[in-house]
């Protein structure tokens, strides 16, 4: 059953912040919440766990209502917020204690989960002392501690250098194996293509696009060629009808009419001597439909 | 109550933590113990470097006085003074070397001249020269042994017995008796109160406010209030907050009953009347620590919601200025109840929830105040409390994940969480 938003609405005067969204998380994994900068996807999220009413809609887990009595979730917010003059362990466990744990429950998972991280020398320091990625991974633990259910990633991989974005993902991995459901939302459309199955993308409180990810890029076909080339060869593309997307240091990304016009392509290149080292027809990427799909909502 | 156990127990180790808790806990323990040592140093003071009377032993003479008594007006007074004075070396004086002796006083301030000459209408003219008006001899203490001595001999001369001249001299004891409640301990205790109430009600008022506000300026009230019902984080909060001022003010209650015990001399009297801590029925005892408590409730309610307004710490102030003003007005109408007791503000401010817990912990200690009084009393603070703080919750809760400019009051009252 999971999680359900149906027909939900909310207004903050005469701003519709979201209108009539609805979506469902029926079975365990990750579900994309995209959008531009004010969409309502933050309202979205605090609709569902009650921090903000909702003017009208149901939000329902497992069928039932949905509130910290009846799922145990977990909620890291895109504003990162932790106390700064508190030692780590400390707001850790308190955080643990608000959300159910016993004082000693809290201290052993925290203490878990600081050691999973590589973070078990910080136990004592104060928070303002971490750099920004540590302490991004304390907002990950306290988000984490008590094994949510239901967890909200707000922009989850934001400002982490490449190690700890390895390091988080390698924690996302692990929390999909578990079984938990899983609503990130994020600008980095790489990342939500990476874990997202299902999505919706909403433009100025509206849903513009929803469904299962895999399906909607095959509803668009192959449209892209992606080639890996160093020659100069936009001449014999133009020639085919690719229309230049994006020149890059690695090669090319066309927008192709069809599968033929591609395959002809590669066929006259090759006849001419030129040998791409990546040559791949594919689906559009998610940057591309969102895009699309925003700037046609706008 | 689990989560505001947990909200609580954080907002207590959190504050009492904080270097300005503690220095200022520090800074007034060490108030009250020179406050209480006072009396025995001042005390001390009189009897080792005065110039009166002091017991036996060798009295090592300070000050110097020339005497200037050439045509002998009072007689005796040389050996007066030095009775009277034994710190103060007398000698005998040459009026022709007054001038030569005012030198002598610019350079060396321990040095007076005291000057008796015939004066109009049978009385001596008596003049005291010192350097200045802080130096030199005790102008009051020369005045009552002279006059003392001027009226023995002319008593004498007019053929009084010396036990009659002794009885004429003698000071009339007068005692006080209070057949009301109010008695010296009482007003300053109280008053003592009402500025403590006062306190109370700003600086924990303030803590909860400002960790209201620095809560929001961290962002981590998004993750509080997801993780437990605002309503609790803020009751938690309050309660933590007022804890802690319980302990610091227990402390101080403590420090400073301990420091008047073992430091206040047993008989010291301010104005001739005695001060006592030991003379409060403990059931009034009790009933100014449930003001306290009811009190402190009210406005920690209150300065919550300005925190909440604000999303920057630096705006605090500002938004806090409603808050601070009510406790301001509170503290002064009270105040003006205890300098007019009999006033008919007395029952209006008595009545009044934001103004009652400054006034009756002042009237409990001071007067028999009627049952009814107090039952009313703390029944319209309890309400008060009920009401302010159901206020207080909800524009707590539509206001903390607000943020960008100062919300005004009736931003709040519009805003739907």
């Amino acid at each position: 059953m999971g999680l359900s938003v149906r027909h939900v609405s909310k207004s903050f005067g005469d701003k519709k912040a979201v209108d009539d969204l609805s979506f469902e998380i029926a079975e365990p994994g990750v579900f994309g919440l995209i959008g531009t900068n004010g969409a309502g996807k933050t309202t979205t999220i605090r609709m569902i766990l009650g921090v903000t009413d909702k003017d009208e809609g149901e939000i329902t887990w497992n069928g039932g209502p949905l509130n910290r009595h009846t799922v145990r979730f977990g909620y890291m917010p895109e504003e990162r917020g932790i106390y700064p003059k508190v030692r780590v362990i400390d707001q850790l466990v308190y955080f643990g204690e608000l959300r159910g744990m016993s004082r000693r429950a809290a201290a052993d998972a925290a203490d878990r989960w600081l050691k999973r991280l590589e973070m078990a020398e910080h136990r004592g320091t104060l928070a303002e002392k971490l750099s920004k990625g540590n302490q991004q991974k304390i907002q990950l633990i306290a988000t984490v501690l008590h094994d949510p259910e239901l967890i909200f990633l707000d922009e989850p991989f934001s400002g982490l250098d490449p190690i700890n974005v390895d390091v988080f993902k390698s924690v996302l991995a692990e929390l999909i194996a578990g079984g938990r459901y899983i609503v990130m939302s994020s600008h980095q459309m790489a990342t939500v293509e990476e874990y997202c199955r299902d999505l919706v993308i909403l433009s100025r409180g509206k849903t513009v696009l929803q469904g299962n990810l895999r399906l909607i890029k095959a509803g668009y076909g192959h449209t892209n060629l992606s080639l890996a080339c160093g020659q100069d060869i936009l001449p014999l593309a133009e020639k085919h009808g690719l229309r230049l997307l994006e020149k890059t240091a690695e090669g090319y990304e066309f927008k192709i009419p069809g599968d033929e016009a591609a395959h002809a392509f590669l066929a006259e290149l090759v006849e001419s001597g030129v040998f791409p080292d990546r040559y791949a027809i594919r689906e559009p990427s998610l940057h591309e439909i969102f895009v699309e799909k925003v700037e046609a909502a706008q | 109550m689990k989560e505001i156990l947990a909200v609580f127990r954080f907002t207590f180790k959190d504050n009492i933590r904080k270097r300005a808790f503690i220095l200022t806990t520090l800074l007034v323990v060490a108030l009250i113990v020179v406050a209480c040592a006072l009396p025995a140093l001042t005390g001390g003071q009189e009897e080792d470097g005065g110039q009166g009377a002091s017991g036996s032993g060798t009295v090592s003479k300070d000050l110097v006085c020339y005497l200037l008594d050439a045509d002998g007006v009072i007689p005796g007074a040389k050996e007066a003074l030095a009775a009277a004075l034994p710190t103060v070396d007398f000698r005998d004086g040459e009026p022709a070397k007054l001038d030569e002796y005012k030198q002598t006083m610019l350079d060396d301030k321990s040095v007076s001249v005291l000057e008796i000459a015939p004066g109009e209408g049978g009385l001596p003219q008596v003049r005291l020269y010192t350097a200045d008006f802080m130096s030199g001899l005790d102008a009051s203490a020369v005045s009552e042994t002279l006059r003392a001595l001027f009226v023995s001999n002319a008593l004498a001369q007019a053929g009084v017995s010396a036990d009659i001249t002794q009885i004429a001299l003698s000071d009339l004891p007068v005692e006080q008796v209070s057949v009301g409640k109010m008695d010296l301990s009482g007003y300053v205790l109280g008053i003592l109160l009402v500025v403590i109430m006062f306190f109370a009600v700003y600086y924990y008022g303030y803590g909860v406010a400002m960790s209201v506000a620095s809560e929001k300026t961290s962002r981590v009230m998004e993750t509080l209030v997801v993780s437990a019902k605002p309503s609790r984080i803020l009751i938690g909060k309050c309660l933590g907050m007022g804890a802690l001022g319980l302990c610091q003010l227990g402390l101080f209650l403590a420090v400073g009953a301990a420091c008047f015990t073992l430091m206040v001399p047993a008989d010291f009297t301010i104005g001739g009347m005695p001060l006592a801590i030991s003379s409060f029925p403990l059931s009034a005892g009790l009933l100014v620590l449930l003001y306290f408590l009811l009190g402190y409730a009210l406005f920690a309610m209150v300065n919550s919601v300005c925190g909440a307004m604000v999303s920057r710490a630096e705006d605090l102030n500002s938004a806090m200025m409603p808050a601070v003003l009510l406790s301001l007005v509170c503290f002064y109408a009270a105040y003006m109840v205890v300098l007019m007791p009999d006033s008919g503000m007395k029952r209006i401010v008595t009545y009044i929830p934001f103004t009652s817990p400054f006034i009756m912990p002042f009237r409990l200690l001071n007067e028999t105040v009627p049952t009814g009084d107090i039952l009313i009393s703390l029944l319209l603070l309890v309400v008060a409390i009920v009401l302010v703080s159901l206020l207080s919750i909800r524009l707590y809760s539509a206001s903390v994940l607000h943020y960008g400019s100062r919300l005004r009051l009736r931003d709040l009252f519009r805003l739907k969480a």
